[in-house]
C-alpha cells in the first residue's frame, strides 16, 4: 500500500511530486484505470502513489495524420466515444479490459524499459496489453503509440 | 522511471462490422478452427491500399477484427448475468467480429470462415441483426469477468493466461476444460487470438 495518495490534475503537480520523492527518495507508483494484471500498481516499498485518472484529456486530433495526443490518464473507451461523436471515422484499437487508461496500456506493452510507468512493471510480461481486437490491429507494443512525454525526474528502476 | 503524462497515439480507420457467434462440438474443435481461421487470411485489397491514411498492418493477412473462444460455461455466465436480449446457445463457441470497407469485404470473410468452421464441425453462424445487438453482444463478452466471477457468490477469480505454439492450443485448452471439470473447479474459459 502507499503511504500517501496524489491526485494529479497538472504537469506541474506531477512534477512537483517527482521533485519531492527525487530529493527524499520516496518509491513513487502511477496509478490512472487500475487494471493491471501484472502486479504494476502494487506499492510493495510504501510511498506516494501519483493517480493519474483526473489527467484524462484528449489534447489534439491530427485528422490527416490519422493520430492524436492524449493524457495519460485518458480511458481508450472515452477517447473512442469522443471521436465517434465528432464524426471522424478513426478510432482507436486496442482495447484491453474496460478503464482501462492510455498511460498504464503503454507501460504494460512497452515494459519498464521505457517509461516505467508502473513501477512494478516486469520482464516476465508477455501479453503486452492486448484485448479483443489484437488478432487485427496487434497489440500495445506495437505501432500504436508514437511517441510518449514523461515527468522531467527519473527514479531508479526497481526490479520486480 | 517516469510518470507517463501524456502520449501520441495512432488511430485506425473505423470500419464497418458485423458480429457473430458460432457453437463448436467442443473446444479442440473451436480452437482448432481459430487456427486455421489465422492461417488461412481473407483479402481485403481496399483497405489496404488507401492512399489517404496511412495505418501500420501487424501481419500480411487481414484477419477479421475479433476472434474470441467462450466455452460452455462462460457462455452460461454471459446468458445468466451478461444483462444481453439474445439467449445465446450454451455451447463451446467462438465470438467473430467481421470488419472490412464494403459488405462485399465482410461476406467474403464471414464466407470463408463459415467453410473452416464447419469443417470443424461448427454450426451456423449467429448473426447480431442490429447495430445495437452487436454492441450488446460486445459489451456482453468485454464483461464476461464479471458474469463469470458470479457464478459463485462470494467467490473470487484467478485469471491465468497460457503461451504455447499454436499448434499445441487445441489440446491444451480441451485438457484443462477436462481438468477442471474433474477436480470440480468453477473454471469458464475465455480466450482471444493475437
Amino acid at each position: 500500500m502507499p503511504d500517501v495518495v496524489v491526485y494529479a490534475e497538472s504537469t506541474e503537480d506531477v512534477s512537483e511530486v517527482m521533485k519531492l520523492a527525487y530529493a527524499h527518495r520516496i518509491p513513487v507508483t502511477p496509478f490512472s484505470g487500475g487494471t493491471s494484471l501484472e502486479g504494476h500498481i502494487t506499492c510493495p516499498y510504501g510511498g506516494i502513489c501519483v493517480d493519474l485518472s483526473r489527467m484524462d484529456e484528449i489534447l489534439e486530433i491530427h485528422e490527416e495524420d490519422s493520430d492524436c495526443v492524449v493524457q495519460g490518464g485518458a480511458r481508450w473507451e472515452d477517447i473512442n466515444a469522443d471521436l465517434k461523436e465528432r464524426g471522424l471515422g478513426l478510432f482507436f484499437p486496442l482495447d484491453p479490459g474496460p478503464s482501462a487508461c492510455i498511460g498504464g496500456m503503454m507501460a504494460t506493452g512497452c515494459r519498464w524499459a521505457l517509461v516505467g510507468a508502473w513501477a512494478q512493471c516486469s520482464l516476465l510480461n508477455c501479453s503486452s496489453y492486448s484485448g479483443t481486437n489484437a488478432v487485427r490491429y496487434g497489440t500495445a507494443k506495437g505501432e500504436w503509440f508514437l511517441n510518449a512525454v514523461c515527468s522531467e525526474f527519473s527514479l531508479l528502476a526497481r526490479h520486480s | 522511471m517516469r510518470p507517463l503524462l501524456a502520449a501520441t497515439i495512432k488511430l485506425a480507420p473505423l470500419l464497418p462490422t458485423s458480429v457473430a457467434v458460432c457453437g463448436f462440438p467442443g473446444v479442440e474443435e473451436a480452437v482448432s478452427a481459430v487456427g486455421e481461421i489465422i492461417n488461412k487470411g481473407v483479402t481485403m485489397r481496399g483497405f489496404a491500399s488507401s492512399p489517404r491514411r496511412y495505418y501500420p498492418l501487424t501481419s500480411p493477412w487481414h484477419h477479421p477484427e475479433c476472434v474470441e473462444l467462450c466455452d460452455t460455461l462462460m457462455m452460461h455466465a454471459i446468458n445468466k448475468f451478461g444483462n444481453i436480449s439474445m439467449d445465446l446457445p450454451e455451447a463451446d463457441s467462438i465470438f467473430f467480429k467481421f470488419q472490412g470497407p464494403t459488405a462485399a469485404s465482410i461476406q467474403e470473410a464471414v464466407g470463408i470462415v463459415e467453410a473452416i468452421a464447419k469443417k470443424h464441425g461448427g454450426k451456423d453462424l449467429i448473426f447480431a441483426q442490429t447495430e445495437e445487438q452487436s454492441d450488446e453482444l460486445w459489451r456482453a463478452r468485454k464483461a464476461a469477468h464479471w458474469s463469470a466471477m458470479a457464478l459463485v457468490e462470494g467467490g473470487t477469480c484467478y485469471s491465468t493466461d497460457v503461451c504455447v505454439p499454436p499448434s499445441n492450443l487445441p489440446q491444451l485448452v480441451k485438457q484443462t476444460k477436462e481438468d477442471l471439470q474433474a477436480n470440480g473447479i468453477c473454471g469458464p474459459i475465455l480466450g482471444w487470438a493475437e
